[in-house]
């Protein structure tokens, strides 16, 4: 599905070390692979270049191939119609990530045009019987999936008067909606409470499910990465210092950084 | 921490989520008493500016037997000009030159304006610095005599008047509009449109054009006030409008030589010109109040 190989990023000129260092990295369809690492080490870096928003850095080396199609020699058109309809991703904080001074529904509504032809109803979404009435029934149906009331009346609201757990939940569906076979989380509990956290982790664990989609969770938690990550892999300085079954690594890790990372873990 | 990964902790259900508090009602657009002049000074300028040929008591073009200088009476409260024509009616015509130019002056100057400084601020790398070079380049000619210096090459008139201010006016709006969209574009709301494939163009008319109208509106206000100084300024030159027609800054330019023996002549169509143009900047104030000081 997704598979990263020796990609090796830094400015335009070289820097030493680079800050993605020969790294490689695959997913499979219904898998979350978790990639933990400190600030700096270049989580985010890795999660822009599969996006190939990787300026003002440069890609150096390595490939990066979606279904066997190297990204790295795609145009930027090419590489605009795979965002969003082939790689998706979620940020870090909900409340930016819409913008404050349009209507949550407008702000849907234009998502769901953007990607018309691409949208793919959930089961969950389905079983909520207001499928088939139109767009403004799909986004209701898709806002009841997370758990949100009276969708019609949430249409007229603004970002900032919602909470971010609902913002994340609903941006993690809007993401999640045109089926994109690779999903990109950003550290996407960081900036939510730990039940609301717990909530979007179950989300998204179901999305997994129903719709096999290859999930790569950027997180510096590795309580989170051990709920919903079937392998990991450490980040460290720029290199891909450890990787394998959440499980090894988690009880049996093998690199200093990463037992320095689990002796820490606030379970 | 031994043994694989940790179950997900036992929590409480979360309940589904509720209704929020409102918000808090923002603070009205005419607040206090001298905001709600200004607007009322301001519509009766537009007004004027809309109908005003249309409604004036006298022909302000032809002369009316014993009217000649005469002082303010019932029957014509501005009293009469240097050729017996009511300068009431004047007045009131000469509001479709004056304020009605002034908003020509202004749209044109805030459209290019706009359209200069998004596309400074949108492209970046060195589109930015030569559109932002030529601006600050316009920037560096006094307004008043760029201004002057383009209606006397060109001839006064209606339409060389627009291009003369509108070429001195553009460039605070393109600043304005570079500055929001750079700070705008680095949100992660526009970053999330471009993770989501949208391209520059769906970006400026949805993300950053809509960020910066409050603030261009409120500009815009400043700005009127601005022009109608400035078109009057033309005018009382002989830049502007040409005689016979009436125009605010050319009726003071003929009542000026008889300030000593008319006073009213000199004075009162000065009045609008003062009156409207701090109307305008007023209303620009309770504006900015009211949407522009949190804009983004």
């Amino acid at each position: 599905m997704l598979e990263v190989e020796g990609l090796t990023v830094a400015p335009p000129a070289g820097h030493d070390p680079p800050i993605l260092n020969d790294v490689s990295l695959a997913l499979a369809p219904g898998q979350v692979v978790g990639l933990v690492g400190e600030s700096g080490s270049g989580k985010s870096t890795l999660a822009r270049c599969l996006l190939r928003l990787e300026a003002p850095l440069c890609i150096h080396a390595g490939r990066i191939l979606l279904n066997g199609r190297d990204l790295v020699g795609l145009s930027r058109g090419e590489m605009r119609r795979l965002r969003g309809r082939q790689i998706a991703m979620v940020q870090q904080d909900p409340a930016a990530a819409l913008d404050p001074i349009f209507t949550l529904g407008s702000q849907l509504r234009e998502f769901a045009d953007t990607h018309a032809r691409d949208l793919v109803d959930a089961p969950s979404e389905r079983a909520n019987g207001r499928n088939g009435q139109g767009l403004e029934g799909r986004i209701d149906a898709l806002l009841a999936g997370v758990g949100i009331d009276r969708p019609g009346r949430r249409h007229r609201q603004f970002p900032h008067q919602w909470s971010r757990g609902m913002l994340q939940r609903t941006l993690l569906a809007m993401a999640a909606w045109p089926a994109p076979p690779l999903l990109i989380l950003d550290e996407p509990t960081a900036s939510l409470d730990p039940p609301i956290a717990d909530r979007l982790l179950l989300d998204l664990q179901q999305t997994v499910t129903e719709r096999r989609l290859a999930v790569l969770l950027i997180t510096h938690d590795l309580a989170v990465a051990a709920q919903v990550c079937q392998s990991i892999a450490v980040l460290y300085r720029g290199r891909i210092v450890e990787s394998g079954a959440a499980r090894t690594i988690l009880s049996n890790p093998s690199h200093d950084y990463t037992r320095a990372l689990v002796a820490s873990a606030d379970w | 921490m031994t043994d694989g990964p940790v179950p997900p902790a036992r929590m409480p259900p979360v309940p589904p989520y509720g209704n929020r508090r409102r918000r808090p009602r923002r603070p009205g657009l005419v607040s206090n008493p001298i905001a709600a002049i200004a607007w009322v000074l301001a519509a009766a300028a537009l007004l004027a500016a809309a109908i005003g040929p249309a409604v004036v008591p006298h022909d302000p073009l032809s002369p009316i037997a014993g009217l000649r200088l005469a002082p303010p009476s019932w029957a014509h409260p501005m009293g009469g000009d240097h050729l017996g024509r009511d300068l009431l009616s004047r007045t009131l015509a000469g509001a479709r030159v004056s304020v009605g130019m002034a908003i020509a002056v202004v749209l044109v100057s805030a459209a290019v304006g706009v359209a200069i400084g998004l596309i400074a601020g949108a492209c970046g790398g060195w589109v930015d610095d030569a559109v932002m070079r030529l601006t600050d380049t316009f920037f560096a000619f006094p307004e008043m005599i760029a201004a002057l210096t383009v209606a006397g090459l060109l001839g006064g008139g209606g339409g060389h008047m627009l291009l003369a201010l509108g070429v001195v006016g553009w460039m605070r709006y393109a600043r304005l509009v570079r500055g929001i969209t750079l700070s705008v574009r680095e949100r992660e709301h526009v970053q999330l449109a471009r993770l989501n494939g949208v391209g520059w163009v769906g970006i400026v008319r949805r993300h950053l054009l809509p960020a910066s109208i409050a603030a261009v509106i409120v500009m815009m206000t400043a700005h009127l006030s601005r022009s109608i100084l400035a078109i009057s300024g033309l005018g009382f030159l002989g830049f502007g409008v040409q005689p016979p027609n009436p125009e605010w800054g050319t009726i003071l330019l003929e009542g000026r030589s008889y300030i000593l023996t008319a006073w009213h002549y000199a004075i009162l169509p000065g009045l609008p010109i003062v009156l409207s143009a701090l109307a305008f900047n007023l209303v620009g104030d309770s504006l900015r109040d009211r949407y522009a000081r949190t804009a983004p």
